[in-house]
């Protein structure tokens, strides 16, 4: 009975966080596959940085910080640049959120949807900086209007449809959790 | 009680930060100097990421089907209609071009040069996913160090120029394709031989084709001359078709002129490349012998 108990605690520390690994994988398959799929659409949303955003105010700093580490370097090894880049950004961000989910309600969707608007734009103006400016190309304006821009207006848009999903998923399992874990409280004690 | 004992292993989250912030330093840093450091990450990469990335590419170009199935019976009539006087029109110029066939390889026999890619080893891929983000335009195919691709290969499609392997794991490669806007091929029009470079970038292919820069003024070129890379490119092979000059004027300073290059790849509809597993380097070696 007591080797049962433990398997259910440790499925219950551990499961949300093991659907959040496999949803930060579908989405990044869901982003490589957008261009297949949409074939019209030039301009990929960032799943992935909004994910981050999510698990960093629903979960946490320390939660989201470790999800945008990974996250980050699945990015950087995808991509074949250095590993490490989007790992240090998709840190910070999450350090931001977890940061403002002290201070904001979470069920706030204008705060997310505005914090993955600024998040996005500045990831793609670094990415900029780094990988463009940096080669000697100046043309700003025509990046914001070709890249930056779109992708975050995009990326903004589409927060508005998944955030309250996001959302209403965290409350039942954390309803479930909870429940759950009195059960099991009952069952050790019972027995 | 669960919760007591579960805040006790909470560690702080500025300590957390600072140790991910100093891996992330660490690695980018290291990676300077050894570009080995990213090898594990690429084995996992191939390992867990690539075949579910192999299924969900299937799953997409269905997906993509069904989108585009949406034709109505009179649209694919009218379009097999169209199509059929297509083939008819090429059925004919195949005719003559076959007659010219024999005489262009009798003419190359004479001038002892081979534009052909017949003469490279090739292996083929299915791309299998467009890399994330919007700033490069990159690719990921099914094939890697395990089938013999390495970093700096050439890859084709439709007898045309598609890009180079710049980053290889164990069952995958990324191919930055010509289109990007990191992208410079060193690339000679075909009638004149004269250098000039084809530049990549991210909105001039959406309007359907790329800048050409740096031709010679004194050059005259006609329009739809091809395209094909030239021979002092440190990465590209020569020989390999870019695409055919659509559009040419004079540049401000008088001493070049510019122009649009249609690619001969449908960059939209790519899924199966041919990488050619002969590099630059050994292949001009092997010229020096």
């Amino acid at each position: 009975m007591k080797v049962v108990d433990f398997f259910k605690k440790l499925a219950l520390a551990g499961y949300k966080k093991i659907l959040t690994v496999l949803l930060a994988i579908a989405l990044f398959l869901f982003e490589t596959q957008w261009q297949e799929i949409f074939r019209g659409f030039s301009v990929t949303p960032n799943f992935l940085l909004m994910l981050v955003v999510f698990v960093g105010f629903l979960a946490g700093k320390n939660c989201g910080m470790i999800l945008g580490f990974f996250t980050g370097l699945l990015l950087d090894v995808s991509m074949g640049i250095a590993p490490g880049v989007h790992a240090a950004m998709f840190v910070c961000l999450a350090w931001v959120c977890g940061f403002m989910k002290e201070y904001i309600y979470e069920g706030h969707v204008l705060s997310v949807f505005l914090t993955v608007g600024v998040g996005d734009f500045l990831y793609n103006f670094l990415f900029y900086i780094f990988y463009f400016l940096l080669n000697g190309k100046l043309n700003l304006l025509y990046y914001m209007k070709t890249v930056i821009l779109p992708e975050t207006v995009l990326t903004m848009a589409l927060t508005l449809i998944c955030y309250p999903l996001f959302y209403t998923l965290h409350r039942k399992l954390k309803r479930e959790k909870k429940e759950l874990i009195s059960d099991t409280m009952i069952g050790s004690d019972a027995s | 009680m669960a919760n007591s004992t579960r805040k006790k292993f909470q560690v702080k989250s500025k300590y957390v930060l600072a140790v991910l912030l100093f891996l992330c330093a660490a690695l980018i840093v290291t990676g300077f100097f050894y570009e080995d450091i990213a090898e594990p990450f690429r084995s996992v990469y191939s390992k867990v990421i690539i075949p579910l990335q192999k299924g969900t590419n299937a799953a997409g170009s269905a997906i993509a089907g069904w989108l585009e199935d949406s034709d109505t019976i009179e649209e694919l009539q009218a379009e097999n209609e169209s199509l059929r006087a297509q083939v008819e029109e090429l059925e004919e110029w195949n005719r003559s071009v076959a007659t010219e066939l024999d005489e262009l390889d009798r003419l190359k026999g004479l001038y002892d040069v081979d534009y052909s890619y017949e003469q490279y080893d090739k292996i083929a891929a299915t791309v299998i996913g467009k890399t994330s983000g919007n700033w490069f335009s990159q690719f990921t195919i099914d094939k890697g160090t395990a089938d013999g691709v390495e970093t700096g290969m050439n890859v084709i499609a439709d007898g045309g120029l598609v890009g180079i392997v710049s980053d290889c794991g164990e069952h995958y490669a990324v191919v930055r394709s010509i289109i990007d806007d990191e992208s410079n091929v060193s690339v000679v029009v075909s009638e004149s031989n004269s250098l000039c470079v084809l530049a990549g970038s991210l909105t001039a292919y959406e309007d359907g084709f790329l800048e050409l820069t740096e031709l010679s003024i004194d050059v005259s070129v006609s329009e739809g001359a091809a395209v094909i890379t030239s021979n002092i490119s440190s990465e590209f092979l020569p020989g390999l078709l870019v695409g055919y000059v659509s559009d040419l004027s004079a540049d401000k300073n008088n001493l070049t002129q510019s122009g649009k290059v249609t690619l001969a790849v449908d960059f939209s509809q790519l899924s199966e490349v041919l990488v050619i597993t002969t590099l630059k380097e050994d292949y001009t070696e092997n010229l020096e012998d």
